[in-house]
């Protein structure tokens, strides 16, 4: 049976607003806003000031000299650019940098800490945003991110790169230190805040699944996948599927080459997007996967764990003088096969660890069949278990060997 | 008519591009030929290396093949053509293999249609050769991907006419490609014209070519593919092919010793004296053989399924739905993961663009569409 999640159109749009200070702070920090397209409220002194960033790096060039720009500044600048008029449909009057809340004095001293460096305004990236066509309001600029791929995000990403699965550790201690200033959900938010790594896919043709998709995708290992199915009459349909890889620098290499004409899934064009908030999505809970510790994830994905596991049976047992047909010099070969493997038990003993997406026969001189799994946890902890010698799985499976296989999304993308 | 402009090519005109002199091939600098993959009749097939991909753990292979001599031959043109046309119509499948890009030279002896296409480790072929192990397990999946991958075809009105292991290409972890569109053709009657509808029976490889298509001088169809389907899940267990004929007549011989002399009524389908000929006393008549004697490993519903693929009689024969509806396939099937292509495939082309530079043409606006649609910009025609 397949579980039917409730799409949440709306969670999706609103996402980049709830997902918390962090990664606006992020952005902002990076001068890289030129290049978002988000909804915003307006309401929030975050959102304004990414408003009021996007003229000013496409058209202000000259108060960019390489200096610390305090927020006091950046308020100062953005007062004067209200007087002289054009970027009110952005930012209404309402949104004048006050501090509002708590949180946003929060963030203030933040961004005035230490963080403030980033802020410095780089010429390349001027030059960078400079191709992006200045946009008059945000209807238009959502427009564009769909038709042109605006969304897609300069940050930069080498310090994530070497820790897959990690936030930013940076982040994380600030998270925590807020934590324990104001406790509530602002801190939170901001751990789960990770926008480089997931997107979402949108568009799917009747008729195809999740694993029809999946041997499109490229760029690299997975971390986990999650559709979002709803049935039509008898047809089901993949409505959305989130996808989520181990590396941003990865999901930032599949998102620009999805919006090649390369990436066509029965004829056609998948939209993709950045989901914003990574959200912990799961398909179903299985609670021995959160006892993984993250640094024991972290490792395995070091050493090349990914969704795929391999099992292979060691003994060969196969029937070369017993079963023989009476035909059997004129039709056939003698070649290894073998009769009493069931994949149903496989199926079942593997799915005890989380959702399968397929299994797929392996090409191997001895039984190898390869086991897909929706997400990285469950072939760890399935991996993990077989390797446990008191373990059920390990027992049954004794004459088995295990390992991580290869991501079939674990290629380069094609370039144009 | 239409003046096609060459453009006067010489080897150095078209910029970024270099001679690889072992295959005589002329492609675009980014690609580093490893090695020649193999030459038949159509051209030849080399893997690359895309230098372009910067990566240097993981280095993006591909496949280049090569269709020579298309510009002196109308039929190998032609063929080009629909093979490409039909390479772009299937785009997007799982079980067939995909085009990343394409290009085409004029310049002599590089001169043909390049397809650039991901490389894949293993043919069935090689695979079926080969030591691997198999399981019932690995012939559902595999025999379920071809039958997937053929629903797709042929929901688009298209047979492939030369459906064989060797046309089918294997990952490392067993997932099934077809390639090869050289003789596939489309029969959406909407676009035959309306007088003449013969098409040529000399199609597929020998070994695996439906008796139809040598006994019979009518019109055949979708079910020449199933028989071809029939044929590599018989190879599936017998690990060689089943019918090894040394030429048209010895084909229908080996047929007939393992199906057994067709009935009557099958054989007034084939329409032809020669199959009266062939099948009727004095002629040896042979009975049947079961398909459990033949092959140790198979079960009941597996000898079931391939008696409905390789049978004498085309109405008895199993469609690609009837086949994938089959209690063998029950225990893999994913019904939610059988698409079928939302449009036939439209090859009117052929009845109005006869003449080699008419289809020189077509080739060329089917080349620069290509490419558009490549680099994600939609096409208004």
């Amino acid at each position: 049976m397949l579980t039917q999640i409730t799409v949440l159109e709306g969670e999706n749009q609103s996402a980049p607003q709830n997902c918390g200070t962090q990664e606006n702070k992020k952005n902002s920090a990076l001068g890289t806003i030129g290049a978002k397209a988000r909804p915003s409220s307006g309401h929030s002194r975050k959102a304004s000031l990414n408003n009021f960033w996007i003229p000013r790096e496409t058209n202000v060039v000259k108060v960019t000299k390489p200096e610390k720009l305090g927020i006091r500044k950046l308020a100062k600048a953005y007062t004067r650019s209200l007087v002289s008029g054009w970027s009110t449909e952005i930012a209404p009057q309402g949104s004048l940098p006050k501090c509002k809340s708590l949180e946003d004095a929060v963030v203030n001293e933040f961004l005035s800490g230490r963080e403030v460096k980033s802020l410095r305004i780089d010429d390349s990236k001027i030059e960078a945003s400079k191709a992006f066509p200045k946009l008059p309001n945000i209807d238009q600029r959502m427009l564009a991110e769909e038709q042109n791929s605006i969304g897609s995000r300069n940050i930069n990403l080498s310090n994530r790169d070497k820790k897959p699965l990690e936030d930013n550790k940076n982040i994380v201690n600030i998270s925590q230190t807020l934590e324990t200033l104001f406790p509530g959900n602002f801190a939170k938010k901001a751990i789960q805040v990770d926008p480089g790594r997931e997107m979402i896919l949108t568009g799917f043709p009747k008729n195809v699944n999740v694993n029809s998709i999946l041997g499109f995708i490229a760029g690299g290992v997975i971390e986990r996948i999650v559709p979002e199915i709803v049935k039509e009459g008898k047809d089901i349909v993949v409505n959305n599927l989130y996808l989520c890889f181990t590396k941003a620098k990865d999901a930032e290499d599949f998102f620009n080459f999805s919006k090649t004409g390369l990436f066509v899934v029965c004829g056609e064009n998948i939209k993709v997007r950045w989901t914003g908030s990574c959200k912990y999505r799961y398909c179903n809970e299985i609670p021995k996967i959160n006892e993984l510790s993250s640094s024991f994830i972290e490792s395995e994905v070091n050493i090349g764990a990914c969704r795929c596991l391999i099992i292979k049976k060691l003994t060969n047992r196969c029937q070369k003088s017993k079963q023989r047909s009476a035909y059997y010099r004129n039709y056939g070969i003698s070649r290894p096969y073998c009769d009493d493997f069931d994949i149903k038990e496989v199926e079942k003993d593997f799915s005890q660890y989380g959702e399968i997406v397929e299994i797929t026969p392996a090409i191997s001189r001895k039984l190898c069949v390869s086991i897909h799994y929706y997400d990285i946890r469950s072939a760890i902890l399935a991996k993990k278990e077989k390797e446990t010698t008191t373990s059920k799985l390990h027992a049954k499976y004794s004459d088995w060997a295990i390992w991580y296989g290869k991501d079939p999304a674990d290629k380069p993308c094609i370039a144009l | 008519m239409v003046v096609y402009n060459e453009n006067h090519e010489t080897p150095f005109s078209k910029k970024g591009h270099v001679i690889y002199e072992k295959a005589n091939f002329f492609i675009d600098s980014r690609y580093e030929i490893q090695r020649i993959l193999g030459k038949g009749s159509y051209g030849t097939v080399c893997s690359a290396i895309d230098k372009k991909v910067k990566d240097s753990t993981r280095p993006s292979e591909i496949a280049i093949k090569k269709v020579s001599n298309i510009f002196t031959k109308e039929v190998l043109l032609k063929r080009a053509v629909r093979e490409l046309r039909l390479m772009r119509h299937f785009k997007g499948h799982k079980n067939i293999v995909s085009l990343i890009d394409i290009d085409i030279v004029y310049i002599k002896p590089f001169d043909g249609l390049y397809c650039f296409q991901e490389l894949i480790e293993y043919d069935l072929a090689r695979v079926i050769q080969s030591s691997v192990q198999f399981s019932e397990f690995h012939i559902k999946s595999f025999l379920y991907q071809l039958l997937c991958g053929l629903k797709y075809i042929h929901s688009a009105e298209v047979i492939h006419r030369d459906l064989k292991p060797g046309n089918v290409l294997c990952t490392m972890q067993g997932i099934l490609k077809i390639c090869d569109f050289g003789l596939a053709r489309g029969i959406c009657p909407s676009y035959l014209r309306k007088s003449t509808s013969i098409i040529t029976n000399y199609v597929a490889t020998r070994w695996y070519r439906a008796p139809e298509l040598i006994l019979s001088k009518r019109s055949y169809s979708k079910p020449v593919d199933m028989w071809a389907i029939g044929c590599i899940f018989a190879e599936l267990y017998g690990r060689r092919p089943l019918f090894i004929g040394n030429d048209q007549l010895n084909q229908i011989t080996e047929i007939i010793k393992v199906l057994g002399t067709p009935p009557e009524e099958a054989i007034s389908k084939y329409g032809s004296r020669m199959a009266w000929e062939f099948f009727s006393p004095p002629k040896p008549q042979y009975q049947a053989i079961p398909w459990c004697d033949i092959y140790a490993h198979i079960s009941n519903e597996a000898a079931d399924l391939l008696e409905h693929l390789i049978c004498w009689d085309i109405s008895r024969r199993y469609s690609v739905e009837k086949a994938l509806d089959h209690s063998f396939l029950k225990s893999i099937r994913d019904t939610n993961n059988e698409p079928s292509c939302k449009q036939p495939f439209d090859f009117s082309f052929e009845n109005t663009e006869t003449t080699l530079p008419d289809l020189k043409v077509i080739l060329q606006k089917e080349v620069e569409s290509f490419r558009v649609e490549r680099s994600g910009n939609k096409i208004h025609s």
